[in-house]
């Protein structure tokens, strides 16, 4: 019976581990009066060195989502 | 998309943008595709990292950030073009000027700060926290602060420009810096790690100008495989340098 309650929550630990596989899944939405402090793991294309919101201080930033379909 | 784009050339250097490709592209393709349509070289930047998530459904959306880092604005992009430009308008007089109510001795920092006028924002600092009390000493120290932010925050620039394969660019910053810097020895002892960096840096100043006219003609021209080829043997030719690098990365987009 233990061995059994073991397997199982094995079985649900790897699923919850699926689901949240990708880092966007556990991000809450943003909204107007939130302030944005991301440090992106890699700087973006064209950045020439910008790696973080912090490093924008002082300018304002448009951040735009779009796909290439 | 283009709206952005031409949003970018009439605020230039006041507006940082920031573009997130969202349908699964990887960088090779999204970058091709943004050549294709000439959307590069305009200082914009590009990633497929979400810094966050807006839990709008459709695409484009966007989030626009004050001066302070606090989102003011999210939608629609072509719907709500009047509100973000009259957003940016307001952000960029305020970090201009400082917020309604800043002492006049903090936004006299302020204001030498934004001019790149480091040592002179330096001196009045000191100059000016001495005797401060109250609201004013209160100002003066998150003026500071951001001052300090603000020149450790170049320095890493420059850093990274150099150590990836943007060594003109680095200089220039440098030279910015050290101008702004003049007369004061910390600021200028801060800069001579750099400084003498350069010295040692002929390989990739050489690499850096041969790159640029084929640079200019990709952003210009879009991805083309003559191009890709130029660029790629650009980068065999220089082999061993930080352009080199960027120049392998750069002749993959312009493959067709």
């Amino acid at each position: 019976m233990k061995n059994l309650t073991l397997g199982i929550a094995s079985i649900a630990l790897a699923c919850s581990a699926l689901s949240f596989g990708s880092g966007n899944a556990a991000m809450e939405n943003v909204k107007v009066g939130d302030t944005i402090d991301t440090t992106f793991s890699k700087a973006p294309a064209d950045s020439f060195g910008v790696k973080s919101f912090k490093d924008l201080r002082g300018t304002p930033i448009l951040v735009e989502f779009w796909g290439t379909r | 998309m283009p709206a952005t784009v031409k949003l970018k050339e009439e605020y230039g250097s006041d507006l940082a943008v920031i573009l997130v490709e969202c349908q699964g592209a990887d960088e090779a393709k999204f970058m091709k595709f943004a050549a294709g349509h000439k959307w590069l070289g305009r200082e914009m930047m590009w990633t497929r990292e979400r810094p966050f998530m807006t839990g709008a459904k459709g695409l484009p959306n966007y989030a626009l950030l004050d001066e302070t880092g606090t989102i003011v604005a999210m939608g629609n992009p072509m719907r709500d073009h009047g509100k973000i430009t009259s957003e940016i308008d307001a952000a960029i007089a305020r970090s201009k000027k400082g917020p309604k109510g800043l002492p006049k001795e903090a936004a006299k920092l302020r204001k030498l700060r934004v001019k790149g006028q480091w040592a002179k924002a330096r001196a009045a600092m000191i100059k000016e926290e001495a005797d401060a009390e109250g609201a004013v000493a209160v100002a003066l120290g998150l003026e500071k602060e951001e001052l300090e932010r603000a020149f450790a925050s170049q320095l890493a620039r420059s850093e990274w420009l150099f150590e990836n394969g943007y060594p003109q660019r680095a200089l220039d910053l440098v030279e910015v810096l050290v101008k702004g810097s003049k007369r004061d020895d910390v600021l200028l002892g801060r800069l001579e790690p750099l400084a003498e960096k350069f010295e040692e840096a002929k390989g990739e100043l050489a690499a850096a100008k041969a790159l640029s006219r084929l640079e200019r003609a990709f952003y210009e021209e879009g991805p083309d495989e003559k191009l890709s080829q130029r660029i790629g043997k650009m980068a065999s030719k220089h082999e061993g340098t930080r352009v080199a690098i960027r120049a392998a990365v750069l002749a993959e987009w312009a493959a067709e």
